[in-house]
């Protein structure tokens, strides 16, 4: 029906399309779920608009090799990746452009003083920071993104019993950790 | 595998819940979307894809196709610049109209950097001093609606410089600066007018730009596709 090159061109228009839409239904769809990775995983929240158009653009260029329904594991990996550089990034920038002590939330403050959503945000951040990172990440994806064993095993490429023990030892550390806050509330309070 | 309770459902305390909650309740700043799709060029120029292809389904013999391609490209092309043109309430150029350096210069509001090698592509007579690229706050207080105006502007440009047409992509810029002077995407705006630029033949022009921008911006998401040109 149609010369060959115009076959070509018209496939090439339709596949560009296709790629451009794809593209586009994974940003709507996953866009959330990446930032909240990237900031949870440690990126400053300065950095999360950067690191999320990071995230993407890899994605981008890697697209055809990303099968359909696999797209949000490999957001899940990239966002990691990229969330562990941006920390070390930071360390560094924290080492060499400042002499002066990362702010750190106090591990006694009012019960009121928690209510307020910044302070709220540091004290779980001094926590999250002080976790082994592997625990921490599977933590995360179990109890924050509730994703199943089974699916965090796929998405980090770990045997489920991993999975398992890590989410053992994780809820064990960071209850430890929540409940020794909770104990300096309560002797403020008291 | 028997899975535990999640904390959140209840098996957590008041504070593990909260602090739980708290995590799970971030969002991203508000621009994110559209700094992304603006960064994977994502929106817009389906439909001018799509009417291309339609025009060459038409069209009986190659006079015919070409003749109808080009006009659904230019009442595509035309329609969105006419929108974002009548939005601005005045009379600004018209945007398909090819431009010369001289032309381009007078709707640049601001100075820019000053390479020495005069442009190789555009008007010959027109002085050696290139356009310079707007500088103005790159954040603003503006609305959604306005992010996404700036994002079908930002798209048209780009839809005009993958036909080829790289003066039209700058003009277009020209008129996405003059109109959105406080606007969110202007990063982005500046890296297709480097692109435009070193498209159109003027590479000295870019390889100046996109220096002087890697300065200002060293981590950028665009610094590797500027990096490459730059050069080594």
């Amino acid at each position: 029906m149609f010369a060959p090159g115009l076959a070509g061109s018209l496939a090439k228009v339709a596949g560009h399309t296709t790629t451009k839409s794809r593209l586009s239904r994974l940003v709507d769809e996953h866009i959330d779920f990446v930032a909240r990775i990237l900031r949870n995983a440690g990126t400053a929240e300065a950095d999360i608009d950067d690191e999320v158009q990071r995230v993407f653009i890899v994605l981008s260029n890697r697209l055809d090799d990303v099968q359909i329904g696999c797209e949000k594991s490999f957001l899940l990996q990239t966002a990691l990746h990229i969330a562990a550089r941006s920390r070390r990034t930071t360390a560094r920038r924290r080492e060499v452009l400042t002499d002066q002590l990362p702010q750190i939330a106090d591990p006694v403050s009012t019960p009121e003083e928690l209510a307020d959503r910044r302070q709220m945000r540091q004290t779980v951040d001094q926590i999250l920071g002080q976790m082994d990172n592997d625990l921490r990440i599977v933590f995360l994806l179990y109890e924050v993104e509730q994703m199943t064993a089974a699916e965090i095993g796929i998405a980090l490429k770990i045997p489920q019993g991993t999975v398992a023990s890590r989410l053992r030892r994780a809820r064990a550390d960071f209850r430890d950790r929540v409940s020794t806050l909770e104990h300096g509330l309560d002797s403020q309070v008291g | 595998m028997d899975e535990p309770e999640r904390l959140l459902d209840g098996n957590g305390t008041a504070l593990e819940r909260t602090l739980l909650q708290e995590l799970r309740s971030y969002r991203g700043p508000e621009e994110m979307r559209a700094h992304t799709l603006a960064a994977l060029g994502a929106t817009g120029s389906t439909g001018l894809a799509l009417g291309g292809a339609l025009a060459w389904l038409w069209g009986k013999t190659w006079g015919t196709k070409l003749f109808l391609t080009v006009s659904v490209a230019s009442i595509l092309v035309g329609v969105s610049a006419g929108y974002f043109i009548l939005r601005q309430g005045a009379a600004p150029p018209a945007p398909p109209a090819p431009p010369t350096i001289a032309a381009m210069r007078a709707v640049q509001p601001l100075p820019g950097p000053v390479p020495a090698t005069p442009p190789a592509v555009l008007a010959p007579s027109a002085s050696p001093t290139p356009p310079p690229l707007a500088r103005v706050p790159r954040r603003g207080v503006t609305t959604s609606k306005d992010l996404r105006a700036e994002l079908e502007a930002l798209d048209s440009v780009r839809s005009t410089l993958a036909r080829g047409d790289f003066s039209g992509s700058l003009t277009l810029l020209d008129v996405y600066f003059q109109r959105f002077r406080h606007g969110r995407l202007h990063l982005e705006a500046e890296v297709l007018r480097i692109d435009a630029l070193a498209r159109s033949g003027q590479a000295d022009v870019a390889r100046s730009y996109a220096k002087e921008f890697l300065q200002r911006n060293p981590k950028s998401v665009h610094a590797s596709r500027l990096q490459s040109i730059v050069g080594p």
